[in-house]
């Protein structure tokens, strides 16, 4: 356990981070104003801000990548024993 | 089995829902084929035909308060592990505008058939199982607030799980801005296949909570950034998996990618089982950017991820989708992840005279490895004269995997193929 407290840092580091930039991205955003009539490019389907890949796929990466995160909240286990 | 009934009746239900709205069309001449009717052309008159009735004469259609989308999709993965699986999916939309409500339900069956070198070294040849998975979610957004709820469900002969989750939303700055936060539980067990749960079973829980902001750059731009923390309570050792112990002497020995029958002659009598710590906190932060050219949509994702178990890893993605015409969509795909192996990982693990290793695994999933995608897809979208709300296409994903520092195999190839059907309904 005492080999996990470094890991706990360098994640406390990472979110840090990431705060910063999201920080700066919403300080960015509110510069531009796009107005509903603007949005014909944003309206088209490829455009969802869901993820793209089908339920095959994402099961697959799930299984065969040792990481997660993404998806969204109330997803069942993987079930890959 | 509860939930699985839920599931497929909340299915149901809303399938029925989707087929009474499509039922109800909206006013239309007399005129209208039967075909037109329903869809946004209906009060069109058809050029074409010399029967139509002046333009004048067309009375508009109404537009459809209800607006569904039934999605079915096959998948087909097969590997250079003997690893293969065929997944068909049926997934149902139905969303209000004007209300502000969705729902959302889906249901799949995984056959699995199995003969990787995990099982051949397990001296099991062969293996096949079923599983099925299904959810359902919903969402309510009036006005600048939303809230939404989901449920999910994944059932095997050896692994139950069923997990639920909540979501709130914000538009800010006239949906400039959206602000979202999430909340998940989930409870897995884990058992043997041929083993009642009450007899032998592993019980893992599952917190998650996410939060993502939206943000619109620009009438063409977006962008997602997310973070989501995960934390897990319990055993989720695979209790089939053996570990291989070999004496100090013969470990340092072994190099990556060794043979089941080298390592069947070098290790020790003692084969334990896997044990994996009982905490994991789980975090990832990511990012999403999705760009719309006049006939072209560009998306990149990046996401980095870090645990307690010590395993590092970020996952890369991009996706250029071209349109050609109205009807064709033509798409590339590329993905590269890598990923250090957790604390506890070792190729060989040594038996000493302070006895077998506390953690270890054979999961080669928690060992260090890249891997690199690359795809091709194209969708069409059928109806005539123009194209109307129904769409076929496919995907095809070819996986590199390299694994760094692991017995028995050092890569592995993948490929996953995808029929999507897709009908607004």
């Amino acid at each position: 356990m005492i080999a996990m407290a470094p890991t706990a840092a360098l994640a406390r580091k990472a979110l840090s981070r990431v705060l910063l930039l999201v920080v700066s991205l919403v300080t960015l955003g509110g510069c531009i104003h796009v107005r509903p009539y603007q949005r014909e490019r944003l309206a088209h389907s490829t455009m969802t801000t869901a993820d793209w890949g089908g339920p095959g796929e994402a099961h697959a990466r799930a299984v065969r990548e040792g990481a997660t995160g993404g998806g969204s909240a109330g997803e069942a286990g993987c079930g890959c024993n | 089995m509860r939930l699985q009934l839920t599931s497929a009746f909340l299915l149901i239900i809303l399938l029925v829902a989707a087929k009474g709205a499509a039922e109800t069309p909206p006013p239309s001449p007399p005129e209208a084929r039967p075909a037109d009717a329903g869809s946004p052309d209906a009060a069109k008159p058809d050029a074409t035909s010399p029967t139509s009735p002046p333009q004048t004469e067309a009375r508009p259609a109404a537009p459809r308060r209800i607006a569904g989308r039934l999605r079915g999709e096959l998948a087909a993965y097969t590997d250079s592990d003997h690893v293969d699986v065929v997944t068909p999916s049926l997934s149902l939309d139905l969303a209000d505008a004007t209300q502000g409500w969705s729902a959302h339900a889906d249901y799949l069956v995984d056959a699995v058939s199995a003969a990787s070198v995990d099982i051949v070294s397990s001296a099991s040849r062969h293996w096949t199982e079923t599983r099925q998975a299904g959810g359902a979610q919903a969402t309510f957004k009036p006005g600048d607030l939303g809230v939404g709820a989901a449920g999910s469900f994944s059932s095997e002969p050896d692994y139950l799980a069923w997990a639920t989750g909540g979501t709130v939303t914000l538009d800010l700055d006239q949906k400039n801005l959206t602000l979202l936060a999430g909340y998940g539980y989930g409870h897995d067990t884990i058992g043997r296949s041929g083993t009642p749960f009450s007899v032998f079973s592993h019980s893992l829980t599952r917190n998650a909570f996410n939060g993502a902001v939206t943000i619109v750059m620009d009438p063409a731009t977006i962008v997602v950034i997310g973070g989501d923390l995960i934390l897990e309570r319990g055993d989720q050792s695979k209790p089939y998996r053996y570990v291989p112990l070999f004496s100090p002497g013969v470990a340092a020995g072994i190099a990556p990618g060794t043979s089941i029958d080298d390592v069947n002659r070098l290790r020790l009598q003692e084969r334990p089982l896997e044990q994996l710590p009982l905490a994991r906190d789980r975090y990832a932060a990511w990012g999403r950017y999705l760009h719309r050219y006049a006939h072209a949509t560009l998306r990149l994702e990046e996401r980095l991820y870090t645990d307690t178990w010590g395993l590092h890893a970020s996952s890369s993605d991009a996706r250029f989708m071209i349109d050609r015409g109205d009807r064709w969509l033509l798409a590339s795909h590329v993905r590269f992840h890598a990923q250090s192996p957790v604390s506890f990982w070792q190729r060989a693990y040594t038996l000493t005279d302070a006895g077998v290793p506390a953690l270890r695994t054979g999961d080669r999933e928690l060992g260090p490895l890249w891997s690199a995608t690359g795809g091709i897809g194209v969708r069409w979208k059928g109806g005539r004269p123009q194209p109307t709300g129904w769409s076929i296409g496919g995907d095809l994903d070819v996986t590199w995997t390299s694994f760094l520092d692991d017995l028995y195999i050092g890569s592995r190839l993948a490929g996953i193929a995808t029929f999507v059907w897709e009908t607004d309904l």
